[in-house]
């Protein structure tokens, strides 16, 4: 033992080592979301196990162990599987111990029995003679499990009878504690019950908040922007890393947007586009932005961010032939020749071009003819008359 | 806590250690796993065959044909001194037209060209030198011609039309279309609708409104058709860091991703479906051919674009030599390439490469039995090269 701590300073450092070494190759941003869903798997995996033991152990009773573990043993094979995985197993599986260790499931068990024995026959009953049979097998104890075995039995031996209501408590087990009541035992004695507030919140933070990180850390979020005159377009896909499908939301979904660089920051729209007028009118910058997405008709709910990119303006000096095709000036003067400007993404379509070689000012026109140029060096510069933060620049040598 | 008595705590601890450990081996030795480069096959370089393509009879009108220039026909222009300098002869590139014209399709023997100087789409064939004449407008763009040549698609006036040869019926499309591609006469397109958003959809039928098969909210993307997948990734000059999504089109349920993000995904599937070149960069311009379960047939240690390649049979590839130019300053037409010419055969793994002499940005090369005909963006020429 005194090689653990050893052990853990080893494997710490190991983890540094390993994490500089995934920085290099792979850079930060990567590395983040990658010890991020390192923390966030392991953190699952922890409380899985840990919520499968509390689980297990939460008011033992050795009668009850087996049949536990078998629903455990059930819940574990279901979270393996990738579709029902996102269903809430780890609740309804809570919710079944709870009704066993209650004794709900036995009253549950005894009225249908009653129910189903007025109905029909019960040599005609042969799924609830076989249940019985099962159930039977169940060693289930305390006055109302006796009175339940004894039924059952009798069923299985088709002899109806009607069950009567036992007046005596349980014995012993679980049960819900009734605040109007005042326990009689010790707290030496008493059992812990799954309604302690303890157990309540660790089974609230395992149930809730973990599966909500793990949502959160298996989507990715693609957003895309796209200038449209003086407003910007922005949509966004969500990609589920778990199915590996992208997830497609219902018609009337409920988009609020939060765009911090738009003037209305906060909007809701119906359907997976926005369109804002940006606060500034310098978009040279990735912006961050989030959507929260509520989707009625799936009952799902979720904030998605990340940041969107919007292009930026460019130009590109170009010749035309015939008015028709757009090529690029590849720096060879042919008199014939007329340069045009090619802008690209500006907000407006209010320029201003000023052409220069080798430094020197040649012509604010938007076209010049290749007949002027010499060889050296040939810029065009292009502003946006409308912002004063949008503007481009090309160049290229003349020979 | 009650349940984790102090022993129990250690032993937590211990498994805590154990589980973290077994994590940290399994990661490194994934990471270990992709980074570890497949062996690079090398092919011979061999003769690529020929088209078997039979043309089938028109009805000829004026034969009338855009003569050959038989005089040196390539204005070779100076080479950039980052670029390498070729070796292969000047006789064997040869303007195929004697004037600038656009590029629609070639299905040999029939080219598609547009005539900007007459307005005028028409189909030349390369055999018997005739011509006939499709579509007469001033100012149409972007056409394609679908496998089975009875449809023909263009953008005039910033929309994107659908012309039936064999109806003689005429389409408009109201959607704002970003880019499309053929299964037989079926077309597949991407459109952006403002208050919508991204969608991919379907057109068959004339006297029926498009299909929308599926959501997908990218601003603007391209498309490729491989076997029963069609593939979607954003375009490079609204994102370039893109994943590729694929649709069963046999039972559209869903996009599910098919090759991870990575930058300047260019794609294009063989005529048959059975290969697809894929183009991407990773540090640097990288290419691969993978088929339909994704195993990789060769990789290469160069990459090109979509608009540079055709795969019919054999993979032929415009491929820059200045790996290094930026692909949105080639896409803006703020640079140009200069391109040698790859073939390659999946099924025999060979490989040819030729080098061509002059300065020649090569656009939708394909192979035919008189050679390999391309447009070159650098000059609006169709320049033929002869393998012999």
């Amino acid at each position: 033992m005194k090689y653990l701590p050893l052990f853990a300073f080893a494997i710490f450092l190991d983890l540094l080592e390993f994490i500089d070494w995934l920085i290099a190759i792979a850079g930060v941003e990567t590395v983040v979301i990658t010890i991020l869903g390192f923390i966030i798997a392991l953190f699952l995996a922890f409380g899985g196990l840990l919520f499968s033991i509390t689980l297990l152990l939460t008011g033992l009773r050795k009668e009850f162990l087996a049949l536990r573990a078998i629903i455990i043993a059930i819940q574990q094979i279901l979270e393996f599987i990738p579709v029902v995985q996102a269903l809430p197993i780890r609740t309804i599986t809570v919710w079944i111990l709870y009704l066993l260790e209650s004794g709900v499931l036995e009253k549950f068990v005894q009225r249908f029995a009653s129910i189903s024995q007025k109905l029909m026959p019960l040599q005609q009953f042969t799924p609830l003679g076989k249940l019985g049979k099962v159930v039977s097998k169940i060693p289930i104890v305390g006055s109302q499990a006796q009175i339940i075995n004894k039924k059952i039995g009798e069923f299985t031996k088709n002899k109806p009878q009607m069950v009567k209501k036992s007046d005596k408590k349980p014995e012993m087990g679980v049960s819900i504690v009734n605040p109007a009541q005042k326990s009689t035992k010790t707290p030496e004695e008493s059992v812990p019950t799954i309604t302690s507030p303890r157990r309540l919140t660790f089974i609230f933070i395992f149930l809730f908040i973990l599966p909500s990180l793990f949502v959160w850390a298996s989507t990715k979020t693609y957003f895309y922007g796209e200038k449209d005159g003086n407003n910007i377009i922005i949509s966004f896909v969500v990609f589920d890393e778990k199915t590996k499908k992208v997830i497609n939301f219902s018609d009337n979904t409920e988009y609020q947007w939060y765009v911090p660089f738009a003037q209305k920051s906060e909007k809701i729209t119906f359907s997976p586009v926005i369109f804002v007028k940006p606060l500034s009118l310098n978009l040279s910058q990735d912006f961050n932005i989030s959507v929260k997405v509520i989707d009625r008709k799936r009952n799902f709910s979720q904030t998605f961010s990340g940041t969107v990119k919007i292009p930026s303006p460019d130009v590109a000096i170009i010749r035309k032939k015939f008015d028709y095709f757009e090529l690029p000036f590849l720096g060879n003067i042919d008199p014939n020749d007329i340069l045009y400007p090619k802008p690209i993404n500006f907000s407006s379509q209010n320029l201003s071009y000023t052409w220069e070689l080798n430094g020197i000012f040649l012509s604010n026109n938007k076209t010049i003819p290749a007949s002027l140029l010499k060889t050296g060096y040939l810029g065009l510069r292009v502003k946006n008359l409308n912002n004063r933060f949008e503007g481009a620049f090309d160049f290229l040598s003349v020979k | 806590m009650p349940l984790l008595g102090p022993m129990r705590s250690k032993k937590f601890f211990l498994l805590g250690a154990i589980i973290i450990l077994i994590i940290l081996l399994i990661t490194g030795f994934g990471y270990y796993s992709s980074l570890k480069k497949p062996e690079e096959k090398k092919p011979t370089i061999v003769e690529a065959p020929e088209q078997e393509t039979k043309p089938q009879p028109i009805n000829t009108e004026t034969p009338v044909f855009p003569t050959l220039p038989t005089e040196k026909p390539t204005e070779t222009e100076e080479i950039p001194e980052t670029f390498i300098p070729t070796s292969t002869s000047e006789s064997k590139i040869k303007k195929l037209f004697d004037k600038e014209l656009a590029y629609g399709d070639l299905y040999y023997p029939y080219i598609y060209i547009y005539d900007p100087q007459e307005g005028i789409l028409k189909y030349l064939n390369l055999e018997d030198k005739t011509y006939k004449e499709i579509y007469k407008s001033s100012n149409i763009s972007n056409i394609s011609v679908s496998p089975t040549r009875k449809r023909i698609v263009f953008v005039e006036n910033n929309r994107l039309n659908l012309l039936d040869l064999s109806k003689d019926s005429f389409i408009n499309f109201k959607e704002k279309i970003s880019s499309f591609i053929w299964k037989n006469d079926e077309l597949y397109f991407f459109a952006f609708d403002n208050l919508n958003g991204g969608f991919v959809g379907k057109f068959f039928d004339l006297n029926k409104e498009p299909l929308i098969l599926e959501k997908l909210n990218f601003i603007r993307a391209k498309l490729e058709i491989f076997g029963n997948l069609l593939l979607v990734y954003a375009d490079s000059l609204n994102s370039i860091n893109s994943p590729v999504f694929a649709l069963n089109l046999s039972k559209p349920a869903g996009f599910s991703l098919y090759l991870e993000p990575k930058n300047y995904y260019s794609l294009i599937s063989s005529n048959d479906g059975k290969y697809l070149f894929v183009s991407y960069q990773e540090d640097s311009w990288k290419s691969k051919i993978i088929d339909q379960n994704k195993k990789e047939l060769i990789a290469f240690d160069w990459g090109t674009l979509k608009e540079k390649c055709s795969f019919v049979d054999v993979l032929v590839c415009g491929v820059p030599l200045n790996q290094k130019t930026d692909i949105n300053d080639w896409y803006k037409l703020k640079r140009s390439y200069q391109d040698k010419i790859i073939i390659f055969n999946p099924k025999t793994k060979e490989l040819k490469e030729v080098n061509l002499d002059g300065f020649f940005d090569v656009i939708k090369p394909k192979l035919t039995p008189i050679g390999i005909v391309f447009w070159n963006r650098n000059d609006a020429n169709f320049y033929i090269v002869n393998l012999e």
